[in-house]
């Protein structure tokens, strides 16, 4: 095995100008890395159709040939039964690519090779990387690749993804493979088995032309003979019944021969294929190699109920250390950086004030607040993408799969979560590493009721000036009511919206690697870019609609004072809503001044206080005063609930309608003002009747 | 490898008996020692416990042949904290240094959390083959 090269641009003439590359594996086995070393990190990220699956594209040069790569989803098989199978095989049926690079764990051949036949059978040009051999042969795994070649009749490709070892004869190959014919790869399914696919074979060629798909007949045969639903909808909208109902015949009278299930038959078949593939071509020299052994080991600490959940805490508090403190001064430095030079250079343009509020007050400050999330997010993803190359996040999901499983979700989704006491922000877009959409959802839909930072500072303000001898116990509480109610929403979202249970999933152990610097900046910086392009342009445009609606009212253009003169503030179209919505408010006995902060508070929920200052005519310090006259300590109390829990922030909301789409959003956003309305008005009904 | 066993043992303590003085600070609101020598939060002395049990361990298990394991992850816990601890440290003291508060910075390159990681950086160099074997 050679080792030590490096990729570099391949040089090679061949007739086709540009070609489609599908880079497919189970998952963990190195998929991302190497679609990171192949494309160099010029990649553009986005959504799969329809599913918030993220999908990664790369387009790179090799010779005069453009190659688009893209990154599936990791899967086992393609039966279509999770999500991720759906893409895939959705993927590789309609987009027809070119090439397909099977990326396999050399550690684990076998469990790799199932996909392999099935992508086989497909009929697919295949290539296949063999990832991580290094490993391999610390653990005494020795593979006959040429053995291996011949075998399945397609090339397989010694690579070490993350070393960037290999790459360059990849990618030689892939474009070699471009003019040579599709090999053929049959599996013996025994002679009854094998006169079925034929029979069914034969009616599907006679209708090939109608069906459109660059795909093997036998395949087609093999999947109709395993009732797939997939192909029998596909079969069923082209008005092809017949086909279904010969297949289905032909199955009945198999199953009726052998008394037994024919898919688990073939199933059976496939793995003794394996089986016999791995006998011939892997040897291994020691039962267990010290990898393994050492893997072993830490898996029994980092997994062990105590000292697991004990290290998992504190990893936590170090990803936290990591993205709040070191990110704060950065934070600052962007702030300072905005309000003392970018702002009031724009106040010193002589220009209409009109456009100089404008541009400084809305523009300028919706870029401050998503210019400042950047040193947060990038540290915490920095974090998370090291935690989740190492291997250690397959443990954390182990480690909480029981307790997350009893409110519908993985364990993984303990990650998202708990960030969601930093920023929620963040948390939503962690939510990515949750696969599926049915989990991602769930998660997103808990993730608002969680008291991020932001809410700290109204705990603090109405805490210190009514609940001074309990402060601790109150927020404390504060903090319980935001989990319980996420608790309640998980539950009653996966009742109502998501019927279907949790895909049950195998949960493959990776084994512990040291990460690729460049693999963790690159899915960083990807997570971080993709919330300035998408989310930002969202909250730039709120800033605007809210700064529009602050400095007019329904006598017209109020001036940027407004902003700052509560006088002026009331006759503006935000206290002319707020007034609007009084009546609703009524029970709460809550005047129009909160209902404008709570608007502002959508900007992001700490401008709830500085709102109050300014519409009660107060500074931010003589607050405490102003609300002692006007509130009691109930009413306190309901108005720090009803803002924990009635609307997610602006850049949450922004960043939820990205990653989940709008329709999800606005189910959240009014399911959130319900919560908050019935929980405040239970506050005061129960308070009211014990005071 | 008796020596090294002591060792571990004694970074374990430092780690626990700094977060028991944190604990003790806190619960009777007095000072005792150095600042710098526990650590600066709940949350860093509950890092500090499960460090220095996981250090213990590693002694208890075996005092001849070191638990490799536990004794991998708390080298892994104490150099990040460290690390942590450093970058923090520049990032800071670049706004420390212009507002010429440079003597906050340089309390916090010699904190407990750099100490201890230093202490467990020279550990892993002595035990490296005894780990990667």
């Amino acid at each position: 095995m050679t080792c030590h090269e490096k990729a570099s641009s391949t040089k090679i003439n061949i007739k086709q100008p540009s070609i489609k590359v599908g880079i497919i594996g189970n998952p963990n086995v190195g998929k991302s890395a190497l679609f990171n070393k192949v494309t160099k990190g010029k990649a553009w990220v986005g959504n799969w159709p329809g599913v918030t699956v993220e999908k990664k594209v790369g387009k790179i040069n090799l010779g005069e040939v453009n190659v688009e790569i893209v990154d599936l989803p990791g899967i086992y098989g393609l039966t279509a039964h999770s999500q991720d199978e759906v893409i895939a095989r959705k993927f590789l049926l309609e987009e027809k690519p070119e090439i397909v690079i099977q990326v396999v764990n050399a550690v684990n051949l076998e469990r790799n090779l199932y996909l392999t036949i099935q992508l086989l059978e497909m009929g697919l040009k295949l290539t296949i990387a063999l990832n991580m051999v290094d490993l391999a042969e610390k653990e005494g795994v020795e593979i006959d690749i040429n053995g291996l070649m011949n075998e399945l009749k397609v090339p397989v490709i010694p690579v070490v993804a993350i070393k960037e070892v290999g790459i360059n004869q990849l990618t030689k190959t892939v474009i070699e493979q471009i003019d040579k014919p599709t090999p053929s790869f049959k599996l013996d399914y025994g002679v009854e088995i094998e006169e079925a696919i034929e029979k069914i074979r034969k009616i599907i060629d006679s209708s090939m032309k109608k069906l459109d798909l660059r795909i093997d007949s036998r395949w087609l045969a093999i999947r109709l003979l395993e009732e797939d639903n997939d192909i029998v909808e596909r079969l069923k909208n082209l008005g092809l019944e017949y086909i279904i109902r010969e297949s289905r015949r032909i199955r009945e009278e198999l199953e009726a021969r052998f008394n037994k299930s024919i898919e688990v038959l073939m199933i059976e078949k496939r793995y003794h294929y394996i089986l016999s593939l791995s006998k011939k071509y892997i040897k291994r020299k020691t039962t267990k190699g010290t990898l393994t052994t050492f893997t072993y080991k830490l898996d029994k600490v980092l997994t062990h109920p105590i000292m697991g959940l004990m290290i998992f805490i504190s990893t936590l508090y170090l990803l936290f250390k990591l993205s709040f403190d070191i990110a704060t001064p950065l934070t600052e430095l962007i702030e300072t950086f905005f309000s003392n030079n970018v702002y009031n250079f724009f106040k010193t343009l002589f220009l209409p004030e009109i456009v100089s509020s404008l541009l400084s007050d809305a523009v300028l400050n919706g870029v401050g607040i998503v210019l400042i999330f950047i040193p947060n997010l990038l540290f915490l993803f920095l974090g998370i993408s090291f935690l989740e190359d190492t291997g250690y996040l397959a443990r954390v999901a182990f480690l909480f799969d029981k307790w997350m499983n009893k409110v519908g979700l993985s364990g993984r989704a303990v990650i998202p979560l708990l960030i969601g006491f930093g920023c929620n922000v963040p948390a939503i877009m962690s939510t990515r590493t949750l696969g599926t959409d049915r989990d991602r959802g769930l998660a997103v839909s808990m993730i608002p009721f969680i008291s991020c930072s932001a809410r700290l500072p109204i705990y603090l303000l109405f805490t210190l000036a009514f609940f001074k001898e309990s402060q601790i116990m109150v927020i404390l509480s504060m903090y319980l009511l935001g989990v319980v109610i996420a608790i309640f929403t998980a539950i009653l979202f996966n009742k109502l919206l998501f019927k279907r249970q949790s895909v049950g999933y195998v949960m493959d152990m990776p084994p512990y690697l040291t990460p690729s610097a460049m693999n963790i900046l690159i899915k960083s910086w990807e997570r971080v870019k993709s919330f300035l392009i998408r989310a930002g342009t969202i909250i730039v445009s709120l800033m605007v609609v809210i700064w529009v609606l602050s400095v007019t009212g329904p006598e017209g253009y109020l001036g940027a004072e407004a902003l700052s003169n509560p006088e002026l503030l009331s006759r503006g179209w935000i206290a002319f809503f707020s007034k609007l919505l009084q009546p609703l408010f009524e029970p709460f006995n809550w005047d129009w001044r909160i209902i404008a902060s709570l608007i502002f508070g959508f900007i992001a929920k700490e401008v709830v206080v500085s709102s109050l200052a300014v519409l009660y005519g107060a500074g931010e310090q003589g607050l405490s005063t102003v609300l002692l006259s006007s509130f009691t300590p109930l009413t306190a109390y309901s108005l720090m609930a009803f803002t924990l829990l009635y609307t997610p922030c602006m850049a949450t909301a922004a960043t939820i309608k990205t990653e989940i789409g709008l329709r999800y959003t606005l189910l959240i956003v009014s399911y959130q003002l319900i919560i908050a309305y019935t929980v405040t008005y239970a506050i005061l009904l129960i308070g009211g009747s014990l005071t | 490898m008796k020596s090294v066993a002591g060792y571990i043992l004694l970074l374990g303590k430092a780690y626990i008996v700094s977060s028991l003085i944190y604990l003790i600070e806190y619960i009777a609101k007095i000072e005792i020692g150095i600042s710098q020598l526990i650590p600066v939060d709940a949350g860093m002395a509950f890092y500090f416990m499960t460090v220095g049990v996981l250090y213990d361990y590693a002694y208890f298990r075996s005092r001849e042949g070191v638990s490799k394991a536990s004794l991998f992850i708390a080298l892994i816990m104490s150099i990040a904290i460290m690390l942590v601890q450093t970058v923090n440290f520049v990032i800071s003291s670049t706004e420390l240094l212009l507002s010429s508060a440079r003597v906050e910075a340089i309390y916090n390159i010699i904190r407990i959390e750099t100490i201890l990681g230093l202490l467990s950086l020279l550990l892993l160099l002595k035990l490296r083959k005894t780990i990667y074997e």
